[in-house]
């Protein structure tokens, strides 16, 4: 333990700022800036732009002041949905709570990895599939949850189609597959506390409750802000759970702002659409504010990774406990998928290898292989490409770049986390093919990297602020600006480098709208897109819709939980050679 | 080394994918045609290929490339195209507002008349329909006889019912309104599910109010171009037939939790046995198809029977082909449009459960199909209203229908909905407006 409090210092902010050449500084941030803002902020400054036009959605636009805004606050539609956000978004915030749980629940696991790789499975969903496993959970006469509430007399709640119940049912389903997001962030928030400072709690004689309250929470500020900041952006843009399920109803019970936007949007109001893309932007932007001021207050206490965890049997337990709680939503695929879909339709419970071969078989056939190739590729080239553009610009903006300006580049980094992103498509569509991007793969990547940059070039500045003093070392050894970054910053970015590159990939593996519109053809199929072919209006297919799910999820849950194994392996071989 | 290895497949699987997105109309020196099509049916997705191989047989010069996309994507997919200027060929899409009536307000789409008059289409397609399918455009800007889109399939409403449970109760199958209300107390005492119904969705709820005002409502006095007028919903069918569905769903008529089941699922606890009557439309019927083969319940179809004798049979909002007037092969999309008219294009359409647009007497050797063809054939066709193209008026129906039934509001209300929309043309929401940016 000595040792390892001598070789790192701990990340505690700095004031001074290293002397870089400001052409080198440039070339360290430019091109993350310029991919984020083509392909982020100017869709929203278009966006912006639109909600003052008068436009059909097509031909010339003509200037309108604020007709639109007018049009929409005298519109009470817009308020509901408005009320409804702000409920979800409440909601959102106080997942940390139940996140916090777990996560301190896994520091104290014998087997955290394996477990959290469980608990985060459900962020791997697609919303569209997220969706489809709620109607059939949720449905009020076949579902297993009503199947299970009849069974002990408590009747059977019509969860979706009751307007009371449809939000909070359709928020449960949205949490179920976030949770582990959270979790995520703040379990390695806490394995970055300080042992020391847990040690010194247990020699002043403090209990659990008075180590949380006066040691584990202010350290934890930073991921907590983190957190939310996460979930509310998650939370603002919800769209495709809401519009597969209820599509807004019943009656009006469900419509959020994403949803309104979209009604308006592509229901002949795009102007008004736009400005309520603008309010929501709005809105995202107070949230941005409250993040950095979280943000700019935190201290830290961190710096090194705790090796011993005290892991208990009882905590090993309940996380198990959890991460099969968690999981029991997927077990459903199973029967789904041993079944034919008629037989699973008329809950006729004709189980067969014979079904579930061919079920497999079907969703195979109609193209798996091809869109988990597909996803697969761009997935690593999104996660490559935005780590590699984010950590050099993260880099200079925590060390090199002129103080006053920091906190504005982060608020525009951040707009990219919480503009919603069906309003930015027409724009958007329209620069891709200005650029003669659609129908190429370079169409899905680049956006999808730029909304990476939104969240992973904030996460790596905090990540790499408070190492200052070690890089003027460096730099009084002749480290040149490369070296310094590559050398010194990286290795100890690891964790934030981890959340960036898990963020930047359920991005990319989760995307829907994007692949539907810059494929024309339909012949860039990946995951949620070639799933979504198994939902209809008239006829979900549900067995090769589940077979294709646990397809879906069987490739990276297999790469988790390998890549788990090895850190163990790593931290129980560092763990014994202290 | 090994992560350099790795980074050049990838690029090179990636240009791989490139070349697919891209390479073929450049390698071929076939037109190819780009065709958009809209189903969220299964078995509709899967028999599209069936079009373009009878396409491509008698027109060797063309290669289609058809997509099938579900509603909400095409909707979002054909705007921004068209937005942009890079639509495909033809598509076939939905009647129903922002649909075809915003592009044609919008200027895009091409007048097929001279296609139309050269190549008989309405001679092909059932009598007066033709020409009813595209009235409702003059109201964004297209002429009278101006033809926009050219519908191939119907999806009309009619009655499933189960005849086992029918020939339980002693009871024919009801000629009138006052029958077919007054099958419904005895269902009910004899344990069975008078009414099936799945309105998660909220189309169901909008076929059942749409074809009940249709049965109480004089045929004279509801036509097609008063929709084109300023149309009024305070005539008491319309809030007579919001107080029939109330009414019957307050004494428990419907399906149980029919407000957390979808359409689909409604069908599917039909198919479960007990239930007498379900509204359906003729789009279904490949799902009707499959589950009365797995079950071998015995089902009919009828028309719905009207207070003034006979039956109707509204005609919900059934895709059209339609070609932009940015195709690239505006008469290679004719060619194919001619040859979807073909009457062995109607006995594939036939063959595979849909009803086709065609006139004709076509045949089928399945017992209920038959049925729901001779009922098209014979039934009133109705006027489908939310086929008004108004905007979020159909999304409005839904949302108010569904309220409705829940019992969270009243059927005065509901017409007080419909009215706000239908008068502001959709442009003004007020307090009861729902925008939907599907239809």
């Amino acid at each position: 333990m000595a040792s390892s409090t001598v070789a790192r210092p701990a990340l505690t902010a700095s004031s001074s700022r290293l002397r870089v050449a400001p052409v080198a500084s440039l070339t360290f941030i430019v091109p993350a800036l310029a991919v984020y803002g083509l392909f982020s902020i100017w869709p929203a400054i278009q966006v912006i732009w639109l909600s003052f036009q008068q436009w059909t959605g097509y031909g010339p636009a003509a200037f309108d002041g604020l007709a639109n805004f007018r049009q929409l606050f005298a519109d009470p539609l817009f308020h509901t949905s408005v009320d409804h956000s702000l409920l979800w978004e409440a909601g959102a915030v106080l997942t940390v709570i139940p996140g916090l749980a777990i996560a301190l629940l896994l520091l104290r696991s014998r087997h955290p990895l394996p477990t959290l790789a469980l608990i985060f499975l459900p962020s791997l969903l697609p919303a569209t599939i997220v969706a489809a496993l709620a109607v059939m959970i949720y449905s009020p006469l076949s579902g297993p949850l009503n199947t299970i509430l009849n069974s002990v007399g408590l009747g059977q709640p019509d969860w979706l189609g009751d307007p009371k119940m449809a939000l909070p049912a359709l928020f449960a389903a949205w949490l179920w597959s976030t949770i582990g997001i959270v979790a995520v962030v703040l379990w390695a928030g806490l394995r970055a506390i300080g042992r020391e400072f847990l040690d010194l709690a247990a020699v002043e004689g403090a209990g659990p409750v008075a180590t949380f309250r006066y040691v584990i929470l202010p350290a934890l500020r930073r991921p907590l802000a983190i957190a939310v900041l996460v979930e509310a952006a998650l939370g603002l843009q919800v769209f495709d759970l809401i519009f597969v399920t209820t599509g807004g109803g019943p009656g009006y019970a469900t419509v959020t702002i994403p949803v309104d936007i979209y009604g308006r949007a592509f229901g002949g109001q795009p102007g008004q659409g736009a400005a309520e893309a603008a309010i929501g932007l709005l809105l995202g932007l107070a949230l941005v504010g409250v993040a950095i001021t979280l943000l700019g207050r935190s201290p830290s206490l961190g710096g090194f990774e705790s090796t011993d965890r005290r892991a208990t049997w009882p905590a090993t337990a309940w996380s198990g406990i959890i991460a099969v709680l968690v999981l029991l939503p997927l077990l459903w695929l199973v029967p789904a998928g041993a079944e034919s879909t008629t037989a699973f339709a008329l809950g006729e419970s004709r189980y067969s290898l014979a079904a579930l071969g061919a079920n497999f078989a079907a969703a195979w056939s109609g193209g798996m292989a091809g869109a988990l190739l597909t996803s697969l590729i761009l997935a690593a080239i999104v996660v490559a490409a935005s780590l590699a553009l984010a950590f050099p610009a993260a880099f200079v903006l925590a060390h090199a770049f002129p103080r006053p300006l920091a906190p504005v580049i982060l608020g525009v980094l951040l707009i990219g986390l919480f503009q919603p992103a069906m309003v930015s498509l027409i724009p958007l569509f329209r620069l891709l093919k200005d650029l003669g991007l659609l129908g190429t793969p370079w169409g899905i990547i680049l956006p999808e990297i730029a909304r990476g940059l939104s969240f992973g070039i904030p996460i790596l500045w905090i990540g790499l602020a408070g190492m200052t003093e070690l890089l003027e070392a460096g730099a009084v050894d002749g480290a040149g600006l490369v070296r310094q970054a590559w050398s010194i910053a990286l290795p100890l970015a690891r964790s934030a480098l981890a959340v960036a590159a898990v963020w930047a990939f359920v991005i990319s593996w989760n995307e829907y709208l994007l692949p539907t519109i810059v494929s024309q053809d339909g012949s860039l199929q990946t995951v949620p897109t070639l799933l979504a072919t198994f939902i209809g209006r008239y006829n979900t297919q549900y067995g090769s819709l589940a077979a294709g799910t646990i397809l879906a999820l069987v490739l990276p849950l297999a790469a988790w939980l390998l890549a788990a194994n090895v850190a163990s392996r790593r931290l129980a071989a560092r763990g014994g050679a202290r | 080394m090994r992560s350099r290895i790795l980074l050049v497949f990838l690029v090179l699987l990636l240009a791989g994918c490139g070349a697919n997105a891209t390479g073929n109309a450049g390698s071929s020196p076939k037109t190819t045609l780009h065709v958009w099509y809209s189903t969220d049916d299964p078995v509709e997705r899967a028999w599209t290929p069936r079009l373009v191989t009878l396409f491509e047989a008698s027109h060797p010069n063309i290669a289609v490339q058809l997509t099938a996309y579900d509603f909400e994507d095409i909707n979002t997919k054909l705007q921004l195209a068209l937005s942009a200027g890079d639509p495909p060929d033809l598509a076939y899409v939905t009647p129903r507002g922002p649909g075809i009536p915003a592009y044609v307000k919008a200027g895009t789409l091409r007048n097929l008349a001279s296609a139309a008059r050269n190549d008989g289409w309405a001679k092909e397609l059932r009598p007066g329909l033709l020409a009813q399918y595209n009235q409702p455009f003059t109201f964004f800007g297209a002429t009278k006889g101006q033809i926009m889109a050219v519908p191939m399939a119907m999806a009309a409403v009619g009655v499933l019912y189960n005849t086992k449970l029918l020939h339980q109760l002693h009871r024919p199958v009801p000629g009138t309104l006052a029958e077919f209300k007054a099958d419904l107390p005895p269902a009910k005492r004899a344990g069975m599910v008078p009414l099936g119904m799945g309105n998660g969705d909220g189309w169901l709820g909008d076929d059942w109010y749409q074809t009940l005002v249709e049965a109480l409502i004089p045929p004279s006095t509801l036509t097609a171009e008063q929709l084109l007028k300023p149309f009024d919903f305070g005539r008491p069918p319309f809030s007579q037939a919001g107080s029939l569905m109330r009414a019957w769903s307050k004494a428990g008529y419907f399906t149980q939790n029919f407000g957390g089941l979808d359409a689909q699922e409604g069908i599917d606890q039909f198919f479960k046995g007990h239930t007498l009557f379900q509204l359906v439309s003729s789009s279904e019927n490949s799902q009707i198809a499959v589950e009365e083969r797995q079950t071998h319940l015995p089902i009919g179809i009828f028309g719905f029977p009207t207070a003034y004798g006979g039956s109707v049979s509204p005609m919900s909002g059934y895709e059209g082909w339609i070609v932009p007037k940015k195709s690239s092969h505006p008469a290679a999309a004719i060619a194919f449009i001619n040859q979807v008219l073909q009457p062995s294009t109607a006995q594939a359409l036939l063959d595979r459960g849909f009803i086709p647009a065609h006139r004709g007497s076509f045949r089928t050797g399945v017992a209920w199909q038959q049925q729901y063809l001779d009922m098209v054939t014979n039934a009133h066709r109705g006027v489908y209203l939310d086929a008004a193209p108004i905007a979020n008026l159909n999304a409005t129906m839904e949302a108010n229908v569904q309220l409705l039934l829940q019992g969270y509001e009243g059927p005065g209300f509901l017409v007080h909905a419909l009215q706000e929309v239908y008068s502001s043309r959709g442009k003004q929401h007020g307090s009861t407006a729902r925008i939907d940016g599907e239809f």
